[in-house]
């Protein structure tokens, strides 16, 4: 669970970053124009969707084990975050939201790592 | 004039002064009761925004395992409810209180007789003095932000004053009392309430996109086995989720405002008694409207989907 500690993210500020994030990636699904393209885009969105969902539940903090659920696909979506940040530029041409989408991932890749403390 | 006549014209002036301010109680009856309609509106349409925000994410669900079924076959467990059955009914709960609250409210000034409520609304009241605990718990109307200690206690004191009020009001008591007293708690649920709507409205716009581009993932991976009438139909789909998803957002937003409205009517509520109700009358004939086109979109979604 994540400390009181100042340096330590909010569940708001957690769950703003990732709705931005999910708002980029669909932004980059419809930009992108290859097939191919858009399975990697859905298949992040898909984990950062379920994230999105769980956070937005009131009682995550007193359901220990939904908790344990939630940090697990969050780790899940964190590894696929940083291999299609690698590849973003391939990915989506247009240079705006792929420069868009790189740092909506970098925000999110940063504030769940200190929430879930991974 | 005699001294006895110029008595009788200045009592006389005195009455019709007194009762220039106020009006019949038959009048005030009919707005209490369109009071107690508009309540019942906005609380079924806020029930249908959490049914929308259900239906649609089992539809994320199906549609999520369409377009990985040659992967990942059929998975029974993806098929989870949005709402846990019990942070659900906390919500419906407080639904009815302000529904039946109204609703009583409307009986107390058309039934002098009646001393005390039925022995069901008493315990429709327990109910709601035992939900405090459950919403205390669950933390039900914080959505994504942790609610402060401070914020949650208004909220479960003001439900438990609704169920102290449907288990010992007393009808001498009146509708004045009722809401002046009653104030301060709606104020606090509807703000909780509309909070709560603010967050399940992003979860509903989330699930619209997500919808949108698993049909998109559908039509991309079979377009060229779809046959061309199918493929149309398919197309026609997508395009209609964008459709749906603008007036579902803004469907959001008009119940969001009901409950404010709501909120609103019910502070001026002492004015259904006065001769002053322009405002009022006004209001109330807004939110029956608005509720009324509210419920038109819901159950033209259920004639589509039928």
């Amino acid at each position: 669970m994540p400390t009181n500690e100042s340096n330590s993210p909010t569940r708001q500020e957690l769950q703003n970053a990732f709705q931005q994030l999910y708002d980029g990636l669909t932004q980059a699904y419809w930009s992108a124009s290859t097939i191919e393209a858009k399975d990697r885009i859905y298949g992040v969105e898909e984990v950062v969707f379920d994230v999105l969902t769980d956070l937005a539940r009131e009682d995550l903090d007193s359901r220990t084990q939904v908790y344990e659920d939630v940090a697990i696909n969050v780790k899940s979506a964190l590894t696929k975050l940083d291999r299609l940040k690698e590849d973003i530029d391939q990915l989506i041409h247009a240079v705006k939201v792929a420069s868009e989408v790189a740092g909506v991932i970098d925000k999110a890749v940063k504030l769940a790592t200190k929430f879930f403390g991974l | 004039m005699k001294p006895k006549y110029f008595l009788q014209f200045i009592l006389l002036c005195a009455v019709c002064t007194a009762m220039s301010g106020c009006v019949t109680t038959e009048v005030a009856t009919k707005r209490i009761q369109a009071f107690s309609d508009a309540t019942t509106l906005v609380a079924n349409n806020t029930k249908e925004a959490f049914d929308i925000a259900e239906r649609k994410y089992f539809d994320v669900q199906v549609q999520r395992t369409v377009i990985n079924y040659d992967r990942d076959g059929f998975q029974p467990n993806r098929f989870q409810p949005l709402f846990s059955a019990h942070s659900r009914e906390v919500r419906d709960d407080v639904l009815n209180s302000f529904a039946l609250y109204s609703q009583k409210l409307s009986a107390i000034m058309g039934n002098e007789q009646l001393e005390e409520f039925d022995q069901a609304t008493k315990t429709f009241g327990e109910k709601l003095g035992g939900l405090s605990d459950s919403i205390s718990a669950t933390k039900t109307f914080s959505g994504s932000r942790t609610l402060e200690d401070g914020e949650l206690k208004l909220v479960t004191t003001a439900v438990n004053a609704f169920g102290n009020w449907f288990i010992r009001v007393k009808r001498e008591k009146g509708v004045r009392q009722a809401v002046i007293s009653m104030d301060t708690n709606v104020a606090v649920i509807c703000t909780a309430l509309t909070n709560d709507l603010h967050t399940i409205r992003q979860t509903v716009a989330n699930e619209y996109n997500f919808i949108m581009q698993s049909q998109d993932q559908f039509i991309q991976h079979n377009k060229d086995r779809l046959d061309p009438l199918v493929k149309r139909s398919e197309i026609h789909d997508l395009a209609r989720l964008i459709k749906e998803a603008r007036d579902q957002d803004a469907t959001f937003v008009a119940i969001n405002q009901s409950i404010s409205k709501w909120r609103t009517v019910h502070g001026k509520l002492l004015e259904a008694f006065t001769k002053n109700t322009v405002e009022i009358d006004a209001l109330l004939k807004q939110l029956i409207a608005e509720g009324q086109r509210v419920k038109k979109f819901y159950d033209s979604l259920d004639e589509s989907s039928k």
